[in-house]
């Protein structure tokens, strides 16, 4: 299946609003492949290394960290968003693992591939990334403000607390985490 | 002080090559500052960009629920602060004011859109380091929250309260 730049522009609208140029969209439409990953399969694994960022066009993927025997679902990635951007931009581990619940197409950017991108369309791949970034700045500031003013100086001893308490602390940092990483709930 | 000769000894500009170094150190206006001096104020929109060659710079953050003002912490020489609301024109997210008399270099909007334009491979090195930042900003609030939630540690630090950091320190971020 080949994606028209139209089509992507229509899937991934906040990405692609901020990719004026024509020419730049079409060479990264160009540089993404389009799989298909079966319902089950575990994408990005909590802690591991990555650096591929995955466009999700349909289907449904699902956000969680686990800790020993603690797993914390963070919620849902929907047709039209994206996972991985942070790796993509530098190595590390990742921040949570990602899993498809469901059959998902996907539209994957490797990091060899984002670096032919950015040799042979240096402007596209500065505007990816400046849309990238755009987008995180706005994610950070917006969940830096609420542990700010929500958590603060606060102590947490979680283990100090009683069930009830302690599952509104955990309720409440995992959103924070869900919103750090631009991963909507209860969808 | 010799600005250039500065930006060389600083870091946080290795990538940069000798020319491009010149054409930054031609854009910087270099001022000295009073103690006291408000450089950026919380919730306003951000219109330069600071480097500090001397002295000492308090970033401090309003608490609404308190109404206090919270210390969050001090930048000194060779750091770099308004680096962020430079691409993404968002508002401030600390206010950031001069400790001691300060010289700081001060990169306008304006100046550093021009440079961006006319200098495509600063403009590269610029966005390297604001992708960094962001990059390294976000994995340690990741890390500040998992650690309160998995019972590591007791306390988001302070310094994450306000990210993406209006401040960045050469060779030691989080």
């Amino acid at each position: 299946m080949d994606i028209t730049t139209e089509q992507f522009r229509y899937r991934f609208k906040a990405l692609a609003a901020r990719i004026a140029s024509k020419n730049d969209l079409e060479a990264l439409v160009k540089n993404c492949s389009l799989s298909l990953i079966p319902a089950g399969t575990r994408i990005i694994s909590y802690g591991e290394a990555c650096s591929t960022l995955y466009l999700v066009w349909n289907g449904l993927l699902s956000a969680s960290i686990e800790d020993g025997d603690i797993k914390l679902v963070l919620g849902a990635i929907q047709p039209g968003e994206w996972v991985g951007e942070v790796m993509l931009i530098e190595a590390g581990p990742a921040t949570a693992s990602v899993t498809c619940v469901e059959d998902s197409y996907l539209l994957e950017l490797s990091h060899e591939a984002f670096n032919k991108l950015r040799a042979s369309h240096p402007a596209a791949a500065g505007a990816l990334l400046h849309a990238l970034c755009l987008n995180i700045a706005e994610r950070l500031r917006a969940t830096s403000e609420r542990v700010f003013e929500q958590i603060g100086d606060k102590e947490y001893r979680l283990q100090d607390m009683t069930p009830e308490k302690k599952a509104t602390a955990v309720g409440h940092i995992t959103r924070l985490l869900g919103m750090l990483l631009g991963i909507h709930r209860g969808k | 002080m010799n600005i250039t000769e500065f930006l060389v000894s600083c870091p946080l500009f290795d990538c940069f090559s000798q020319s491009e170094l010149d054409a930054l150190a031609q854009a910087l206006m270099v001022e000295r500052y009073p103690d006291g001096h408000v450089f950026m104020k919380e919730g306003q929109r951000g219109d330069a960009l600071f480097l500090i060659l001397d002295g000492k710079v308090s970033v401090t953050r309003l608490n609404r629920h308190n109404r206090k003002v919270e210390h969050l912490h001090t930048m000194t020489q060779g750091e770099l602060f308004g680096l962020i609301a430079l691409i993404d024109h968002g508002k401030r997210t600390a206010t950031c004011t001069a400790a001691s008399e300060v010289t700081a270099a001060s990169l306008p909007v304006n100046a550093f859109e021009l440079l961006y334009d006319s200098n495509a491979p600063i403009a590269y090195h610029f966005q390297y380091l604001i992708e960094r930042q962001l990059a390294h900003d976000l994995r340690a609030l990741n890390h500040a929250l998992l650690d309160v939630l998995f019972s590591r540690k007791q306390k988001v630090p302070s310094m994450l309260h306000t990210v993406p950091r209006e401040f960045d320190r050469p060779g030691g971020r989080l």
